[in-house]
């Protein structure tokens, strides 16, 4: 940083203190719309985020370039599930999940970690406004990057797949794969943003939606194994689970299937506010 | 104006803030003072809304800043320069807070220049020196054109030509009729600067007065004399009741209990030659280290 004293020179004047510019016929003040807006701006300012997407995408879309260049060029039939044009999401689960928290995570640790939130609080007193728009806004950036990256890679790996002069078909069941990836992407992304809001710490939220999502399935597994059968009916309503219900080929019909696994990650994000918002409205800042 | 109405706070054990009741009016400038730990930063972050009270009342002409429909534009507030992820540019800082009220982006250029950060503007903050990061913050707090200005200690990391100059934007800011509220630890940039102090220790209202009124109130009468006769002026001053004398130099003393208008006509008709007659003004540091004698709780231990 070289930046000089004199280059740093204020201007002080009374005209520089001139009334704000805002948009015509517009009057200054919070709105849904606008605090949101401000919220996705603070998420795309940050370079980590940047390069977190970044990351999901071209490690999806590589991966898949990867595998359609190194699956046997056999015979599959193209509306199998284990057809390779199928392999996207399955492929890009682990990275798009592992990605997908990181964003969310950060998008909540940029405020506390530096203390911002102080600043957003003093633009944004309502604190419930904060935290829906908050939500949205890491919502739609976990949507949008995880959308780039399954579309990109589904692309690819069909492109390659057929140029490789293996049949692909891709049809709805296959969007359906997609949205669900998208989804599990942004449910994942967001149990990680409430659990850094509610412990302040990025270490913290990452732990524990690390531990939620991959540690949780195994050891509630483990006790059931040992007589502990509740333990499994519990898993089913894991984020984990989610997943197999969204974007899953074969999914469980015992949970509601597809629309099972959009209400039970809708009632995570649902359960998420309530609770992290019940903490953020009464907790000092 | 900010009213606070018996703000209380307390966390855990420890009283933070003690019952404070005061009015911050607007066109001053008005100084919070008080030893670390005393409750400033914690009163600025209750009527800023970031604390919630556990007593009492905190409002900015009459509303809680939660019930304001554009807080930008009724206060705007510097608690903490280093307050910015270090990724992000100071611009888009700025941006991030100016869109959440639908303030344009040439207001958000205009306060960088204003703050002489045009140029720093697009960097990212962790390459920001403190007192860029002050400047930041002020630039920050002018976004909305706010009716009040809450400044934690503006000064702190600032050049000298960054000390004039939050100097004069504040007195500007106040001549226009805002309210401005700030902190300083520097009691000599207090006494340039602020027009009304609030001293406050162990979260109490210890004092909330005008500068020159608490300057008066704390300063003794003592008078400065230098003359060639200062025998004379010992034998014949130096006897009346309630008059101390402090000899500092063969042609110089000081006498406590003595306006320099009676000595002047006492030397008058005993015609005495006097080279110096000097009142002795306690600084605004003597008299907040009387204020704040008892109401400290970190105290220093003197290494001679």
């Amino acid at each position: 940083m070289t930046t000089t004293t004199d280059a740093l020179a204020p201007t002080t004047t009374p005209a520089a203190l001139a009334r704000p510019t805002r948009p015509a016929g517009r009057p200054v003040g919070l709105t849904w719309p606008r605090v949101l807006r401000s919220e996705l701006i603070k998420l795309l300012s940050l370079r980590s985020t940047r390069w977190a997407l970044a990351v999901m995408v071209v490690a999806t879309v590589g991966m898949g370039a990867i595998y359609a260049l190194a699956v046997e060029a056999e015979d599959y039939a193209v509306d199998s599930p284990a057809h390779p044009a199928r392999m996207v999401s399955r492929l890009a689960q682990y990275i798009v999940q592992f990605v997908a928290l990181v964003i969310g995570a950060l998008g909540a640790a940029s405020e506390y970690g530096s203390g911002a939130i102080r600043s957003s609080l003093c633009a944004v007193p309502r604190r419930r406004t904060l935290l829906v728009c908050q939500t949205a806004a890491s919502a739609s950036l976990l949507a949008g990057g995880a959308a780039v990256a399954m579309a990109s890679g589904q692309a690819l790996i069909s492109g390659l797949l057929a140029v490789r002069g293996i049949p692909v078909q891709v049809g709805w069941g296959d969007l359906r794969l997609l949205l669900g990836m998208v989804f599990y992407s942004v449910v994942i992304g967001l149990v990680a943003f409430f659990l850094t809001v509610a412990t302040r710490s990025a270490v913290g939220g990452v732990s524990l939606a690390l531990g939620l999502t991959f540690l949780a399935p195994i050891m509630l597994a483990l006790a059931a194994v040992v007589g502990l059968d509740w333990c499994l009916e519990v898993s089913a309503f894991l984020p984990e689970h989610v997943a197999g219900q969204t974007w899953s080929t074969s999914y469980d019909p015992s949970y509601g299937g597809v629309l099972g696994g959009y209400a039970m990650g809708c009632g995570w994000i649902a359960i998420g506010l309530i609770v992290v918002g019940g903490l953020f409205h009464e907790r000092d800042a | 104006m900010i009213e606070l109405n018996g703000l209380t706070k307390r966390y855990g054990d420890k009283l933070a803030v003690s019952d404070l009741t005061v009015d911050i009016r607007p066109g001053l400038v008005t100084g919070f003072l008080g030893p670390n730990g005393a409750g400033k930063s914690t009163t600025m972050r209750l009527i800023l809304g970031l604390d919630k009270p556990t007593a009492g009342r905190a409002t900015i002409d009459g509303r809680r800043l939660v019930d304001c429909p554009a807080p930008l534009t009724e206060v705007g507030a510097l608690l903490d320069a280093k307050g910015v992820p270090g990724g992000r540019s100071g611009r888009d800082h700025l941006l991030a807070l100016a869109a959440s009220q639908g303030i344009g982006r040439r207001r958000v250029d205009q306060v960088l220049e204003l703050c002489g950060l045009g140029d720093a503007a697009r960097q990212a903050f962790k390459t920001y020196s403190l007192g860029m990061g002050q400047r930041l913050g002020i630039a920050a707090a002018l976004l909305g054109d706010p009716k009040a200005l809450i400044l934690d200690e503006p000064v702190n990391g600032l050049d000298p030509e960054g000390v004039l100059w939050v100097r004069g934007l504040v007195r500007h800011l106040a001549h226009e009729g805002r309210t401005v509220f700030l902190s300083s630890h520097l009691m000599s940039e207090m006494a340039q600067t602020a027009d009304h102090l609030i001293v406050i220790g162990q979260g109490r209202l210890l004092a909330d007065k005008p500068v020159e009124q608490l300057l008066s109130q704390a300063s003794e009468t003592a008078t400065r004399v230098s003359s060639p006769q200062i025998a004379d002026i010992i034998r014949v001053l130096g006897q009346l009741p309630g008059v101390n004398v402090t000899i500092e130099s063969s042609d110089s003393l000081v006498l406590h209990g003595l306006a320099p208008l009676p000595i002047g006509q006492t030397a008058a008709a005993y015609g005495w030659v006097l080279s110096e007659l000097t009142p002795i003004i306690s600084s605004l540091e003597d008299a907040y280290l009387g204020l704040t004698e008892g109401a400290v709780d970190y105290r220093s231990t003197a290494l001679v």
